[in-house]
């Protein structure tokens, strides 16, 4: 339809009198004709810049301190899992904040930390069905906390121990879990330094803007409090425990031995090759 | 290359052995004609036979897979109407568009898609058109699909992928339809290549590629795909992987190739027989990777005269893995330095494509130069 109706208006202005070009087809529509398109002509020739169109809006169900702002959009999630939200987003972040250093240290060799994104890990994770196969990049540790993975475990994966369920075949932050539906991380791209975190894409301000303002821990935590299920002290115990909790995992961690030798060559095929043993 | 021509053509009076002594004074219209001649074999088992060619033969497998295991999808670009080599043809009519669909125009994504599906558990089957555009799916292929289970410490693994992709030349391919990647994937713990290089061979092969609990790169010579015809089992059977076949016996030399290049090989003994009264033993490799080993370095420490032939550039092709493996386990029983027969190290031609590839001239020369040494 569109072809024959492209090809009439060729025709016409082929074989008229006057050598004007037309920019109007015969049913007088002044856009280009591609199917499935609503685009414009221009006579300009001009990059576009960014600017001029406004983004996509972004759903929100909370603001910064916390309020339902249509409750409408409130899931009416019982006390037991916000709370459980909140609890496992600072332990991440607890964990986060000890590994990164001891990866400082030396003590371990690299480190991602999932600053900032804790509320999506923990979300995602909690609206998946624990059968749900998860296929994680590497800053999904929160999705892994939320099923069960214990910190011992992920100490261990982190120095590639003995009881590293990855047979401390990969570098840190690599986890994988049969058990709990999480499919073992890999890095794709395999060019990532130690150094090259989220703050090398971000201004300082920026950064700052979302720690004091934005961060999804500080706005769950508002809300808790508003609903009288979380206060300070309730806070401080958590954070000590938690704090001890990380310690005690990473210095387990720490003392383990390395997994046997052999377990270099194994698992590259089901079956050993020949060429291998 | 120009100067070995010229050096070559000078040489014609005393060597008329010479390939090119043959190629501009035989009369046979080389140019029209494949650079090889297929030799249908007999499927060692019992048990009604129909005639089939290669795509048949795939086909017949695919279609047995599907039957059999009620996970197993087959996906690809135009794989729905039967495939651009009709390897899929009449399969989604008979299993559904749940289990034959055809992918987005997007190599990344037909592996990617695969590895996620078969580490769910179901049986992938996927189809990369060309070898030649397999390269966007290779880091897919490498960085994910062959360490799987190895970084997973075993928890997790895709070794119920399958990629099929026709390879090499076909006559008129030129660059980007006549391409033989295997090299690039053999550097990849994890893998395994097979090449068929007939109908018989293909079905087993291509069965128990699909059934190996390790992701398989099953190349197919798409020279073959009609011009190959055998009298194949129609029954449900399977083909060791990993295993060498010696297609042809004899004590004076090897000649190591995988694929068409075996047919050509099989002609290069039959000259070798008539006009230097020489018997080789002739091995197709069928696996690339892993690849068997002993059975090349037991022919090699009984010919001590080994030509390797493969239609992939010189330069890191496979045949250098081959030579150094061979000269490492059986240096003393060399007795001449090994050949290899292969392409040259340019992309691939189009009209001087005859020129290009490893044809029979080329490797019965360097089988002259075996045993003259």
């Amino acid at each position: 339809m569109i072809v024959r109706r492209l090809l009439r208006s060729c025709l016409t202005s082929q074989f008229s009198e006057a050598s004007s070009i037309s920019t109007h087809d015969n049913l007088g529509e002044d856009r280009p004709q591609f199917p499935g398109s609503r685009s414009q002509w221009t006579e300009k020739l001009e990059f576009i810049q960014p600017d001029i169109y406004d983004g996509i809006p972004v759903y929100r169900v909370m603001n910064t301190k916390g309020q339902i702002i249509d409750q409408t959009q409130d899931p009416q999630l019982p006390e037991e899992t916000v709370v459980k939200m909140y609890k496992v987003m600072t332990q991440l972040n607890s964990m986060d904040r000890i590994m990164y250093e001891s990866q400082r240290q030396g003590r371990i060799s690299f480190y991602m930390t999932n600053f900032g994104e804790e509320g999506t890990h923990i979300g995602s994770a909690a609206a998946l069905n624990p059968k749900d196969l998860i296929f994680g990049q590497y800053r999904e540790a929160g999705t892994l906390l939320w099923r069960g993975f214990s910190l011992d475990q992920f100490m261990n994966q982190c120095y590639g121990n003995c009881e590293d369920l990855g047979k401390g075949r990969q570098m840190p932050v690599h986890y994988g879990s049969k058990d709990l539906n999480f499919v073992t991380i890999s890095s794709p791209l395999g060019t990532q330094m130690p150094q090259d975190d989220s703050t090398a894409y971000r201004s300082v301000d920026e950064v700052r803007y979302w720690d004091e303002r934005d961060h999804p821990i500080a706005r769950l935590k508002y809300y808790l409090v508003s609903k009288g299920w979380w206060d300070d002290a309730k806070e401080k115990a958590w954070k000590e425990q938690n704090k001890k909790e990380v310690l005690q995992a990473f210095a387990r961690a720490e003392k383990k031995l390395k997994p046997n030798w052999t377990e270099l060559f194994k698992d590259v095929y089901h079956e050993m090759p020949q060429h291998l043993r | 290359m120009k100067s070995k021509i010229m050096s070559k053509l000078l040489m014609l009076k005393s060597n008329p052995c010479s390939p090119m002594f043959i190629r501009l004074f035989s009369k046979s219209p080389q140019c029209m004609a494949t650079h090889f001649k297929f030799q249908p074999e007999t499927a060692h088992l019992d048990g009604e036979t129909a005639k089939m060619n290669l795509f048949q033969a795939v086909n017949n497998a695919l279609d047995i897979a599907l039957a059999k295991d009620p996970s197993a999808v087959v996906f690809g670009e135009d794989v729905s109407f039967g495939g651009v080599f009709r390897c899929t043809i009449g399969l989604q009519e008979k299993y559904g568009k749940d289990r034959v669909f055809n992918t987005p125009l997007c190599e990344q994504g037909i592996a990617g898609f695969g590895i996620g599906l078969a580490t769910t558990g179901a049986t992938a089957i996927a189809e990369i058109q060309f070898g030649d555009y397999i390269l966007p799916a290779f880091d897919q292929i490498c960085n994910e699909a062959a360490k799987f289970r190895y970084r997973s410490g075993n928890l997790w693994e895709c070794g119920k992928l399958t990629i099929r992709s026709p390879i090499s030349a076909v006559g008129h391919g030129a660059l980007y339809h006549s391409q033989s990647p295997e090299a690039f994937f053999s550097h990849c713990p994890g893998l395994r290549i097979v090449i068929p290089r007939s109908p018989i061979k293909a079905k087993g092969l291509l069965l128990s590629s699909i059934r190996t609990a390790d992701p398989v790169l099953f190349f197919e010579p798409k020279v073959l795909y009609r011009s190959a015809v055998e009298e194949v089992p129609v029954q449900d059977y399977m083909l060791p992987l990993s295993k060498a076949d010696i297609v042809a016996e004899g004590d004076d030399v090897t000649l190591v190739g995988w694929g068409t290049q075996v047919h050509v090989l099989k002609e290069v003994a039959e000259m070798a027989q008539e006009k230097l009264g020489v018997k080789c033993d002739v091995i197709d490799l069928v696996s690339i990777l892993p690849w068997d080993k002993d059975t090349v370095f037991n022919s090699v420490k009984k010919t001590g005269r080994l030509l390797i032939a493969h239609e992939a550039p010189l330069t890191s092709g496979f045949g250098a893995e081959v030579a150094a493996a061979v000269q490492e386990a059986c240096f003393l029983s060399l007795e001449a330095p090994i050949q290899r027969v292969c392409g040259f190290d340019t992309p691939f031609p189009h009209v001087f494509e005859p020129f290009y590839i490893p044809d029979k001239w080329r490797c019965f020369d360097a089988v002259n130069k075996l045993v003259r040494f």
